[in-house]
């Protein structure tokens, strides 16, 4: 027999709270951390992976203040943290996957417009890619997430000045990969 | 104004990135725009890079669904992080607080068990509190309750899952979803609903039956 009330935290109570906080969690927050994954490692499988042992971890153990934004941030922590170690013990160069993420054949596109949409994408794909990891990370975070450089400084645990110099520096890099593109685009 | 013209190459880089992401202080930003009037060079690199950042966002990453069987298995084990949870608690009590607990414990147990029908959930209410804002309600119930009302959440959240796949027509995570709501919860209202929902019962028969021969 248990008991539940608010003076006692008892076996179901917690139960049901985690549960509910592991399925809101999941719901508000699985797609979102996908697409970082997704565009810090560019395969498929494994931004499925690394998203899957987040929400694990979290399940194992939750951070202290399970709500909301905390739970959002704390994922995207361990999210980044398993992607950079994912990219640290990985020696070859990533490859490409381009073939999950895109539909050539989606019945509301225009055939000419979606090779064209797709080119673009995996131009710009490749040239974020190709950015060192610790500079990649920042950039997705800012133009993708649209983080505050305060925010991106207490996530990937680094100096605001440092977050500064290192997304100008990517923006450089970018700037000079996608200039052809831009061209054509313009 | 605080504003210095900035000197090297990366200064310039920084200065121009921190305007795009509006994180210049205000006098910072008018000073740089007053001076940009003045220096085509430096619009020029601005505009690169604010063009560099639009084609950047054009990037578009269609995420998948959870699956199913992904969501059981954290739901699982969050269920038994709880099961530990008492194997923590317990080391943290001394020797006279466990005894005191132990005898309250049974004390309890008993009182509850002598006063509870076994198979209903009792609603106990603080009439002291009921002036409160916040008042004190006791509900006691079963293992077997607990573990089906548990049962019952997952399945609510499956069945809500599974009607987005629809309405998304991602008929195969749909089918997936009642595949595993049907394997593991197959006694919970939830699925019941789901069988007497005209609409996601026509999704079962036209799609799932026919997958399935």
């Amino acid at each position: 027999m248990y008991v539940i009330g608010n003076n006692c935290e008892t076996y179901l109570w917690e139960k049901r709270i985690l549960s509910i906080d592991c399925m809101q969690a999941i719901q508000l927050n699985y797609k979102d951390l996908y697409r970082f994954a997704f565009r810090m490692l560019g395969s498929n499988e494994t931004a499925v992976d690394m998203v899957q042992e987040a929400f694990l971890r979290f399940s194992r153990k939750p951070p202290d203040v399970p709500e909301g934004e905390a739970v959002r941030k704390w994922l995207f922590v361990v999210v980044r943290n398993l992607c950079i170690s994912w990219l640290r013990k990985k020696t070859k160069v990533v490859e490409v996957a381009i073939d999950d993420s895109f539909d050539l054949n989606s019945p509301d596109r225009n055939p000419a417009e979606s090779l064209l949409d797709d080119e673009r994408n995996r131009m710009i794909m490749g040239a974020v890619l190709s950015l060192p990891p610790l500079m990649r990370e920042i950039v997705i975070l800012r133009e993708f997430e649209e983080l505050s450089y305060l925010d991106i400084a207490e996530m990937t645990g680094n100096p605001v000045g440092t977050v500064k110099s290192r997304l100008a520096k990517a923006r450089d890099i970018l700037r000079r990969r996608l200039q052809s593109c831009i061209t054509e685009v313009r | 104004m605080s504003w210095n013209i900035p000197k090297t190459e990366d200064e310039w880089m920084e200065c121009l990135s921190a305007y795009i992401d509006d994180e210049l202080a205000s006098d910072d930003k008018l000073a740089l725009e007053e001076y940009l009037q003045t220096d085509g060079e430096r619009m020029e690199q601005l505009r690169a890079y604010q063009r560099t950042s639009s084609m950047l966002q054009t990037w578009t990453v269609d995420a998948p669904d959870p699956h199913p069987d992904f969501i059981n298995q954290v739901v699982r084990q969050s269920d038994k992080r709880i099961s530990s949870l008492w194997g923590f608690i317990i080391p943290q009590l001394n020797w006279g607080q466990f005894s005191m607990g132990a005898v309250t414990g049974v004390c309890a147990l008993l009182l509850v068990q002598y006063f509870t029908p076994s198979r209903q959930a009792v609603i106990d209410y603080d009439p002291v509190s009921a002036k409160s804002e916040k008042p004190v309600y006791n509900i006691y119930i079963s293992q077997n309750q607990a573990d089906s009302l548990l049962d019952e959440i997952t399945a609510a959240g499956l069945k809500t899952q599974m009607k987005t796949q629809i309405r998304n027509s991602q008929w195969e995570d749909a089918a997936d979803t009642y595949a595993s709501l049907l394997a593991k919860y197959s006694k919970t209202k939830a699925l019941q609903e789901i069988e007497e929902t005209p609409v996601l019962s026509g999704f079962i028969k036209k799609y799932v039956n026919n997958r399935s021969i």
